[in-house]
């Protein structure tokens, strides 16, 4: 049971009150560990709804930590290829007393760079960058051309815009050559892959593998911190270890998997689905906090449009026989009581005695019918079964992508280490969660 | 006779795994190692005068490795005309680390809590540090250093990419090794 690999998502809309599941927007779907939880807002924060601030900036290669310079790049001896990205091995060669000089190679690919023979101790970056101003490729030629001229004092102003007016038309000149390129106009087949790299080649002679390449500076890695962009509490605080780059803990984090419950389908029916039938997928959710959670569920009666595609005009109609339950609290423990039993396997003793073990007991336990023998319950987690019926249709061949939306309802008492952060007593929210079954094709 | 030894510690091994040289391997407990697996313990290691050890290979508790992937001790020195010998460094896996279906890993260091999916290669000497994820089908060049809380995919020169991973992962990936030693897949 992943809850990593899991066909749940959460819809995080900036908006105050929940959409129509009409409005639901698919773009704004995310799965539950991409997502933090604001405290005080008491809502799950998706990538685009909190602020990002770099605590610390640090060499993954070196270690050598960077955080009070402002370059996003190592200042030591670190270069990547700039072919494939890998970092460069370097070695260096003497020169009989003359001088030496570096040589640059990459243990992946095939690329190789040598220095000029230096005279004067130099730092390989200051070097690197006198080579490049030396044989610069095309478009630094052209950079470094403006440059120069945008930099030339005492010029009048007349000067400076007839300078700006050639600095445009030396771009313009550039451009023409992509402005000629004219694929509507071309009359040549661009279909084939290879045929279109010839006419790109043709047309574009001076992008070619002959160009100089040189060893890039390696990107610096980074610690951040997060900050909600509604009410500027802090979602995640790394803690800044002094000479120890590469741990990486937190002071202060909230993940939206710490507090909101996670979903996970079982015994989905395979690829095909037929009119009239009526399908029981069984939605197991299990509780993350070390408190009771009562939950909500609620779903359309039927699917709409936008949870079918491609569009379908078959007609899914959904049951939850129980919208209404609480769930006992985590058990940190004893991880095998935390597995819902739909999701236990055959393969190792431990699992397959657990299960037999709660087969039996939910066997004995229901005597007559009621609700409870249509869930199953566990220490902190409840599977529910949904009813799937494809009411009325068409046959087709296509595989229409189907979507659950559930909307969910958590009540709970405030967790304790939310006590000192949250304005709030309870733990009371409700959001819209996308369960994706899977492709199928529907049959008579 | 069973398919699988369990030990004591609640190791969990394949009879159909390739594991060469295991008095040179330590493995922390709760392992699962499925059929096919291939862990070359028997390589040269390269003498260090201050360490009389000998492992080639440790794994950390919780480490589940999922059929047809090789864990070979990383090269330190290639053979040459004068030495036949090729000589190794030794490969510690951290704790909770999933390795998955056809992997390579030739690593120096692989950290805690690292989920490694199918198809992957660690090229030599690189360097995994805590909790990251290494997508399908990704190959991490030679003596590359991923830093912590990264998640990595692509082949180096056409798609290679690492970016940052949220910090649940660290709970998540243990969870994860935790379950899928019960439940066995």
């Amino acid at each position: 049971m992943s809850r990593i690999y899991n066909d749940s998502f959460v819809f995080c809309s900036s908006a105050d009150a929940p959409p129509d599941v009409t409005a639901i927007d698919f773009n704004q779907v995310y799965p539950l560990a991409s997502l933090h939880f604001c405290p005080n807002c008491q809502t799950p924060k998706s990538p685009i709804q909190y602020s990002y601030n770099i605590e610390s900036k640090f060499c993954s290669n070196c270690l050598a930590d960077h955080s009070v310079s402002s370059a996003s790049f190592c200042s030591k001896n670190c270069f990547d290829c700039p072919s494939c990205g890998t970092i460069l091995t370097i070695t260096i060669s003497d020169h009989n007393g003359q001088g030496k000089s570096f040589n640059f190679k990459c243990p992946y690919c095939t690329f190789i760079y040598k220095t000029n023979v230096i005279e004067k101790p130099k730092s390989l970056h200051t070097i690197i960058r006198l080579e490049r101003k030396d044989n610069p490729d095309k478009k630094h030629a052209l950079f470094r051309q403006i440059q120069t001229r945008l930099a030339e004092p005492n010029k009048s102003s007349k000067e400076i815009n007839q300078r700006q007016l050639e600095n445009l038309s030396l771009g313009k000149k550039e451009t023409e050559k992509i402005d000629d390129f004219d694929v509507q106009e071309s009359d040549k087949d661009i279909s084939d892959i290879a045929n279109l790299e010839n006419i790109l080649s043709s047309t574009f002679p001076t992008i070619s593998s002959t160009t100089k390449l040189f060893p890039k500076t390696h990107r610096l890695s980074s610690k951040v911190s997060k900050k909600c962009l509604a009410c500027n509490t802090i979602l995640q605080m790394p803690a800044l270890i002094p000479n120890s780059p590469t741990v990486y803990k937190f002071s202060s984090k909230f993940n939206a998997v710490d507090y909101l419950p996670t979903l996970k389908i079982a015994d989905a029916p395979t690829n095909i689905l037929n009119i009239d039938e009526q399908y029981n997928i069984v939605l197991n959710i299990i509780n993350p906090l070390q408190t009771k959670m009562t939950v909500s569920l609620a779903s359309p009666a039927q699917l709409p449009a936008n949870c079918v595609y491609p569009a379908s005009n078959s007609k899914f109609t959904i049951s939850i026989p129980l919208t209404k339950f609480t769930i006992g609290n985590a058990v940190s423990k004893n991880i095998l009581k935390g597995i819902p039993t739909s999701i236990l396997t055959s393969n190792t003793a431990v699992s397959r005695s657990e299960k037999s073990k709660r087969i039996g007991e939910s066997a004995l336990a229901v005597d007559q019918f009621d609700v409870d023998k249509l869930v199953q319950k566990g220490a902190n987690w409840y599977s529910v079964p949904i009813a799937l019926t494809i009411e009325t249709g068409s046959c087709s061949d296509i595989e229409h992508e189907i979507k659950i939306p559930l909307y969910i309802k958590i009540n709970s008492d405030i967790p304790d280490n939310l006590l000192s952060v949250s304005r709030r007593e309870k733990l009371a929210l409700g959001y819209w969660n996308i369960v994706t079954l899977g492709k199928y094709r529907i049959i008579e | 006779m069973a398919d699988w030894i369990e030990t004591s510690s609640g190791n969990r091994i394949s009879r159909s795994a390739h594991i060469s040289g295991s008095d040179r391997i330590v493995i922390n407990g709760n392992a699962t190692i499925h059929p096919g697996v291939q862990i070359h313990g028997d390589v040269q290691l390269l003498a260090n005068k201050s360490s009389t050890d000998t492992t080639t290979a440790t794994l950390g508790k919780f480490c589940y490795l999922r059929p047809n992937c090789q864990i070979i001790p990383p090269v330190l020195q290639e053979c040459s005309d004068s030495d036949s010998t090729t000589y190794h460094g030794p490969v510690t896996i951290g704790a909770y680390t999933i390795i998955g279906s056809n992997t390579v890993v030739k690593s120096a260091n692989v950290g805690n809590r690292v989920l490694i999916e199918d198809d992957c290669v660690l090229e030599n000497l690189s360097i995994i540090y805590e909790c990251c994820v290494i997508r399908k089908g990704t190959v991490v060049p030679p003596k590359t250093i991923i830093p912590p809380y990264s998640e990595v995919s692509g082949v180096p020169g056409k798609d290679f990419r690492i970016s940052s991973l949220n910090s649940c992962y660290k709970r998540l990936i243990e969870i994860e090794a935790k379950e899928l030693q019960i439940l066995g897949s």
